[in-house]
């Protein structure tokens, strides 16, 4: 009888145990596959302008890249305090279609390429990329927080984005 | 590009932002996030000198360096990153930081080309 009681008392802890790791191992999953799809269609949202405007690979790279930057500034912002999964957001339009979009191998190499011609032409471009992404996220940031102040919600204004950030990390 | 190629750099692509994803996961506890971003970046460059000196078709060329190696890097976590550290160290070092990790991707960029001259 003492057995059976401490057979009952162990499986609990076991069943506790079993969904909520089978959770992790289905939400990792989920994750993974919304950034795989999310990736495509970044890369496809990257690709096509490569493709159409052949020869200007280094300003349509440039412009993606800042496009993106722009984009997660006022994503960074608009998940703050949203009612949307902070898991499927980030995964599928963070990590999955502005990470696909964006490249740092793609300005990297832009660089390159240019500084073969030209050295202070590849250097401009470094530093044009450098500046005009950094800028843009900051920029994307308060943009989201100007609109929504003028909005009259004022909802995100005064959130500094690295408390928006702290939030999403908490999730993981 | 026709649509079977457009298709097939998109499908590296998408393998690229799992890598990228996965890698994330696993060295984002070690590293901090931005030291996992900027080491898939390094290692997106180090492939792309490698297969821009291999250079082996122009097919494959597209699908490994606008699919695989442009899905795999990203600028727009970099930067988002590098804006949420400028708020604890400033721009100045922030931007530094930026500026070494580019500097960085050059040399990756050169030394995977070196490999494949080899």
């Amino acid at each position: 009888m003492g057995d059976m009681h401490g057979g009952w008392r162990r499986t609990p802890t076991k069943c506790g145990g079993t969904p909520a790791a089978l959770y992790r191992v289905g939400l990792a999953a989920a994750e993974v596959l919304l950034v795989a799809v999310g990736g495509a269609v970044g890369t496809l949202m990257r690709v096509v302008p490569l493709g159409l405007v052949p020869g200007h690979a280094a300003l349509t790279t440039l412009s993606v890249n800042v496009a993106g930057s722009l984009a997660i500034g006022v994503l960074a912002k608009a998940l703050h305090g949203s009612r949307v999964s902070k898991h499927i957001a980030r995964a599928l339009l963070a990590g999955g279609i502005l990470g696909g979009l964006t490249t740092f191998s793609g300005a990297v190499l832009e660089a390159a390429d240019l500084s073969r011609a030209d050295a202070l032409a590849g250097v401009g471009y470094a530093f044009a990329t450098m500046l005009s992404c950094l800028a843009a996220a900051e920029a994307g940031a308060w943009l989201w927080g100007a609109t929504r102040g003028a909005d009259g919600s004022g909802a995100g204004r005064s959130e500094d984005l690295l408390a928006c950030r702290e939030e999403l990390e908490e999730e993981v | 590009l026709s649509g079977i190629e457009l298709a097939l750099v998109c499908a590296a692509g998408s393998l690229g932002a799992g890598v990228r994803f996965g890698v994330g996961r696993i060295a984002g506890s070690r590293l901090s996030v931005l030291g996992a971003t900027i080491t898939v970046n390094l290692g997106g460059c180090f492939l792309a000198g490698l297969v821009t000196a291999l250079a082996p078709s122009e097919l494959l060329n597209r699908v490994a360096l606008w699919g695989f190696c442009g899905g795999l890097t990203t600028y727009s976590g970099l930067a988002l990153e590098l804006s949420l550290l400028a708020r604890r160290v400033g721009l100045l070092r922030s931007g530094l930081i930026q500026a070494l990790a580019f500097a960085a991707g050059l040399i990756a960029l050169g030394a995977g080309w070196l490999l494949g001259r080899i």
